[in-house]
């Protein structure tokens, strides 16, 4: 009996999703982030409003945001979550973050629809990784990079 | 403190919830169904129903969105059972208006009192065919996510209000002016698109009524597998 709850248990193991052991893989995030931004006008002609927080060693803070591309006719609203890597001083989480994709390609086999990821990173070498969190709203970083300002 | 974030978050938050509902409640619709139950009245005391149900609705709305949760709790009442049984209301009500029997003109109609159009302002024109439970499951769900997200009571509450308000003004202008709408169809296209509006209230009806037997079947599943 005992053995076969142990094959049961190989075999589970076995077939563990391989988008999930990349997870588990990842370093623990120093900060996680939280963008609001919401988009009125047509085409260039357009005003936003909006921001993000960034929860770090227990610690709110709020930052100003530029740079998110969004829908070009009528109202958008974007509201993006995501994690923070190696950030050890709360002063570089400010500056200009371009798109820095991940070495590993993803993971043909994960399953599809799901959202997408947009990874960055700043000068001072802090990573950012962010997704949609609202159906509808596409995640786009303007070719310039997405700059932060913490207030 | 209220910065832009919270001001986009209270912005987005309005925008999805008010497109929630809208498109569970869809007054465009129901509002031809009001229009043939109201038969026989003036377009004045048509005003004074619509303004009546909007009230109505919106009272629906905020109690829903501000105490739902813990009312039906305290009859408990899952979000399933209100499903299966409004389900079952509204598919009622699109049956019967499915297979009522054509009218040959509007003089033949069957007429309804003021009286008796005000006895139905809440049962069943609010409640089930307006804010019906659909609408009510879904002000609760969207109400006690919200509450989750905005990390303050202000902007939730002045975000579940500002909700109700709208969808209740949309429920008067379409009730109030279904029949310049019906007008501008001319009789075919009215008897057209109620029989399409009173299909779709019965496929509503059979959807809510099916949400809820899986959700009230799906623990006993889980425990099968």
């Amino acid at each position: 009996m005992w053995i076969t709850r142990r094959r049961c248990l190989a075999g589970v193991g076995a077939l563990w999703p391989a988008p999930l052991l990349a997870q588990r893989a990842d370093p623990n995030p120093d900060a996680t982030v939280e963008i609001e931004e919401v988009r009125v006008g047509i085409g260039v002609v357009a005003t936003s409003i909006g921001g993000g927080r960034v929860r770090w060693r227990g610690e709110e803070y709020s930052f100003r945001i530029r740079g998110l591309t969004m829908g070009a006719i009528g109202v958008t609203s974007l509201q993006a979550r995501g994690e923070v890597f190696a950030l050890a001083r709360l002063e570089d989480f400010s500056g200009n973050y371009a798109e820095d994709p991940p070495e590993t390609p993803p993971d043909p086999n994960a399953p599809p629809g799901g959202p997408i990821m947009r990874f960055l990173r700043n000068p001072n070498g802090v990573r950012l990784r962010l997704r949609a969190t609202r159906d509808g709203a596409i995640l786009e970083i303007s070719p310039g990079g997405l700059n932060i300002e913490l207030r | 403190m209220i910065d832009g974030f919270i001001i986009a978050r209270m912005i987005g938050d309005f925008l999805f919830s008010f497109s929630t509902l809208i498109s569970i409640i869809n007054p465009f619709a129901i509002g031809f169904v009001f229009l043939e139950r109201t038969q026989g009245l003036t377009s004045r005391e048509r005003a004074a129903l619509s303004r009546r149900i909007a009230l109505y609705s919106l009272c629906v709305l905020l109690v829903a969105g501000f105490i739902g949760q813990q009312i039906l709790g305290f009859f408990g009442i899952s979000l399933a059972a209100l499903r299966i049984a409004g389900g079952l209301t509204v598919a009622l009500a699109g049956w019967a208006m499915l297979n009522a029997p054509d009218a040959p003109d509007s003089t033949s109609a069957p007429k309804v009192t003021v009286a008796a159009a005000n006895r139905m302002a809440f049962f069943p024109m609010t409640m089930p065919l307006t804010t019906g439970p659909g609408s009510i499951a879904a002000s609760i769900a969207l109400a006690a996510n919200r509450t989750g997200e905005m990390r303050g009571l202000v902007p939730s509450v002045l975000v579940t209000l500002l909700v109700a308000l709208a969808v209740s003004v949309i429920i008067y202008l379409t009730y109030r002016h279904a029949a310049s709408l019906a007008r501008l169809l001319g009789p075919d296209g009215t008897r057209l698109v109620s029989r399409i509006s009173a299909f779709l209230l019965l496929c509503v009806g059979v959807q809510i009524t099916l949400t809820g037997v899986l959700d009230a079947l799906a623990p006993l599943v889980s425990g099968v597998r």
